[in-house]
């Protein structure tokens, strides 16, 4: 079975900046002229879809927090995202800086505020709330420790090592 | 349906909480919408929707943006808004407290008027008057 | 890969509603890489399904003469993950329109499990707003994404007539 790196179709992250496990993540993403999707978003105005911004916010919170857990859970799950708004457009060759950061954890609820920047502008801002949670499979099943397994060497094959400050 | 000033600011409060993403506390009435509390031109759009939507009243977009006083060349000159185009604005806008920009009269600064309790005055010309 | 976030329209009442439908499938990689073991369907594309529906209701009621973006996500809820073999209705709901934007709020039910609720506004972008001038799609490009999505074999216009055509999308 050929083993698969680096592999995650829907990546949003090129790499991690700064990481404060559980606390602050800061990551970067550069929009490729490349990529396939950009040809029906839009034909005429090729630019990166709203939702793929907050992605990368998305996923700047999941790694945060899942590094801060030491991958303890198999899912952490978005519940919520308030107040997204998209300022400003991402076109091929521009980059994102995006960081994320713990607002508050609540009865199992964690509360991020996570905004993106172009050229020290925030362009996309947003509140999300996520949380950890079993696969809910059958324990018989094993699928709990199969995934932590899995996200744990995706995260190393996404990132490498990824040097953390306390 | 006549609505007290208090009803009225607490909607209007809530409303833009919402839009804004800001906290109770900071929406003061004194606070300006886009200095104080960040809103941004597509934060306007949201805000009309939920004021629409919250006092079941219509809000046309020139007596909230009034852009068409603003780059008019009888109303400015030089960036700065004419006698008469103060004159039109306050046509435009009553319900707005235009004296902090009467004294500074430039075409830049138009854009960090409002406050809260200004949109509270606007909201109440419409529901009550 | 294209980028539609719904398989299908299955209904469409102008100046009213949208229902469609998401298939989720194993042999997405999105769905396959996203969480390694445990196949899903991102929730930001659960959104994007919800806005091309909702863009899609917007623009309809402007017959296509304006360039609608998504603007804002006011609130999105997700009560499940959406997991392969699911098949996912969207129901989109035309909340409020003005000359520069739209509103809509839609849910997600998979089965009859409630499983996200998501409010969205649009905002139409002015001449000279953009660097690009004119539609943002190409007529022909948008008649054939919506002939596809089966917009046409569902649709009801404003005035009630079903098979409604457009000017803007030739």
């Amino acid at each position: 079975m050929l083993k698969k790196t680096k592999l995650m179709k829907y990546r949003q992250l090129d790499r991690i900046v700064a990481i404060e496990p559980g606390q602050r993540l800061v990551a970067q993403r550069t929009l490729r002229s490349d990529e396939e999707y950009l040809r029906d978003h839009f034909p005429r105005f090729p630019v990166m879809p709203g939702v793929m911004m907050l992605e990368a916010l998305h996923q700047a919170a999941v790694w945060m927090i899942r590094v801060g857990d030491n991958f303890a859970s198999p899912l952490v799950l978005l519940r919520e995202v308030r107040n997204v708004k998209f300022g400003d457009f991402l076109s091929p060759g521009e980059t994102l800086q995006v960081t994320a950061e713990k607002v508050k954890e609540n009865e199992g609820l964690i509360t991020v505020k996570a905004t993106a920047e172009k050229d020290g502008r925030v362009t996309v801002s947003a509140r999300l709330i996520l949380e950890r949670s079993g696969s809910n499979e059958p324990p018989e099943t094993d699928t709990d420790d199969d995934v932590r397994r899995r996200v744990k060497d995706q995260f190393h094959n996404l990132f490498g090592d990824v040097p953390q400050t306390a | 349906m006549a609505l007290t000033e208090d009803e009225i600011f607490g909607k209007v409060q809530s409303a833009l909480e919402d839009a804004l993403g800001v906290d109770e506390d900071e929406v003061t009435k004194e606070a300006t919408l886009v200095g104080d509390l960040g809103a941004e031109s597509i934060d306007f759009l949201d805000i009309v929707f939920k004021l629409e939507k919250a006092f079941d009243i219509q809000i046309p977009r020139e007596e909230l943006s009034p852009e068409d006083i603003l780059t008019n060349s009888q109303y400015v000159q030089d960036g700065v808004v004419t006698p008469e185009g103060l004159a039109e604005l306050k046509k435009r806008m009553p319900w707005a407290d235009l004296s902090d920009f009467e004294a500074d009269p430039k075409v830049q600064n138009f854009g960090n008027l409002l406050t809260v309790g200004d949109l509270c005055r606007y909201v109440q010309d419409k529901v009550n008057g | 890969m294209r980028w539609f976030w719904i398989d299908r329209f299955t209904e469409f009442v102008s100046g009213s509603h949208a229902r469609g439908i998401k298939n989720v499938c194993l042999d997405e990689e999105v769905v396959d890489e996203y969480c390694p073991g445990f196949p899903m369907l991102p929730p930001t594309l659960i959104i994007e399904g919800m806005a091309q529906l909702g863009g899609i209701l917007v623009a309809e009621h402007f017959e296509f003469d304006k360039r609608v973006v998504l603007a804002k996500v006011g609130k999105a809820t997700f009560h499940l993950p959406a997991v392969n073999g699911d098949q996912l209705i969207y129901d989109v709901r035309l909340d409020a329109v003005q000359p520069n934007g739209g509103t809509v709020v839609s849910t997600s039910h998979c089965g009859d499990r409630l499983q996200a609720e998501i409010d969205l506004m649009f905002a139409f972008l002015e001449p000279g707003q953009v660097p690009v001038d004119g539609p943002l799609f190409d007529p022909p490009d948008l008649r054939s994404m919506l002939q596809i999505m089966k917009f046409f074999s569902v649709a009801v216009d404003a005035r009630g007539n079903r098979f409604p055509d457009y000017e803007k999308l030739h």
